[in-house]
């Protein structure tokens, strides 16, 4: 089975994750590729505990992630992987694994970030990748949870004059 | 701070103060704080702080200012609203005292203690005890404060 959802989100593993999209996707494995988390064993139990037993967590740097992506590593049920910028996504491109789309969650504000929506600020850094990452073709849509409002980034951009 | 208080108070002797930082998702910290303080006054050392366009590392140096504000010579309980979730991480990464660099061993803050699943009973149990009991002791008498606060009919 492919890959079912490629996320980008800040928090990482949490409630939106594991609750939100855990239930509507009926997921079976979450693959949070973070070199941080990955490089630091008492952050890797922290966000392991925070994933029900029902659901496999794994933590990877976003190299190992992606020589597992493309190894067809995660074929048993339904894969979502985690990262936390829009840079993990361009990596992971550039290493030859193929998205389809990439759904946008929170990317807090903070100094030098620009509101694009009330859960997504982004600097000029992450603009940029994130354009890069539409420009060959990949859809964004931001949508923190599966309720709500779908919004296309690209659309987002033009909307912002940005 | 804690000898003014203590001046303000009269004759009643008090011997701790315990501070209360409530952290949740959206608007209900406010709400609790809100339906506290109608209960029981408007309290001292008593914060909120909400996750809203919050990112982790902004959550982290959120919840580090405001434990800076205060000395907390006594302890501080940090109430999260659920488990699993951004605000449980981000108490135990200070509450633990886990640093960026991977290397270092993490030092627990002293007297910090983390209690997720916050309601109001739990809550006005712990502003009942947080001048008469020290950290230690209040910790398991707020959870099951909180857990007996759980009653169904069906």
């Amino acid at each position: 089975m492919p890959i079912s959802l490629y996320r980008v989100d800040e928090r990482l593993i949490h409630g939106q994750v594991v609750v939100g999209w855990g239930n509507s996707l009926k997921l079976d494995q979450i693959v949070l590729a973070n070199d941080q988390v990955a490089g630091n064993p008492w952050e890797r139990e922290l966000y392991l505990a925070c994933v029900p037993p029902e659901i496999k967590a794994t933590i990877l740097s976003v190299d190992e992630a992606t020589i597992r992506i493309l190894q067809n590593g995660f074929q048993e049920g339904k894969t979502l992987i985690l990262v936390d910028s829009p840079f993990d996504i361009l990596r992971m491109m550039e290493k030859g694994v193929r998205i389809d789309s990439v759904n946008v969650g929170g990317i807090g504000s903070k100094a030098g970030r620009k509101k694009i929506l009330s859960y997504i600020f982004l600097s000029s850094d992450q603009i940029s990748a994130f354009k890069r990452i539409i420009s060959s073709g990949i859809r964004c849509e931001c949508r923190d949870v599966p309720l709500a409002e779908k919004h296309d980034l690209d659309a987002l951009f033009e909307k912002l004059k940005l | 701070m804690k000898l003014e208080h203590k001046r303000n108070q009269g004759q009643r002797e008090i011997f701790f103060m315990i501070g209360c930082i409530i952290l949740t998702h959206a608007d209900l910290g406010s709400g609790l704080k809100n339906a506290l303080e109608g209960i029981m006054g408007q309290q001292e050392e008593l914060s909120v702080i909400s996750n809203t366009g919050l990112g982790r590392e902004e959550m982290i140096s959120a919840l580090q200012r405001e434990i800076d504000k205060e000395n907390y010579d006594d302890g501080v309980v940090i109430f999260v609203d659920m488990p699993g979730t951004s605000w449980w991480q981000t108490a135990k990464k200070v509450a633990g005292g886990m640093s960026a660099d991977s290397n270092s061993t993490p030092v627990p803050r002293p007297k910090t203690a983390v209690i997720t699943g916050v309601n109001l009973p739990m809550l006005v149990k712990f502003f009942t005890l947080r001048k008469s009991l020290p950290l230690s002791q209040i910790v398991p008498l707020i959870k099951s404060e909180g857990e007996k606060g759980i009653i169904t009919e069906i």
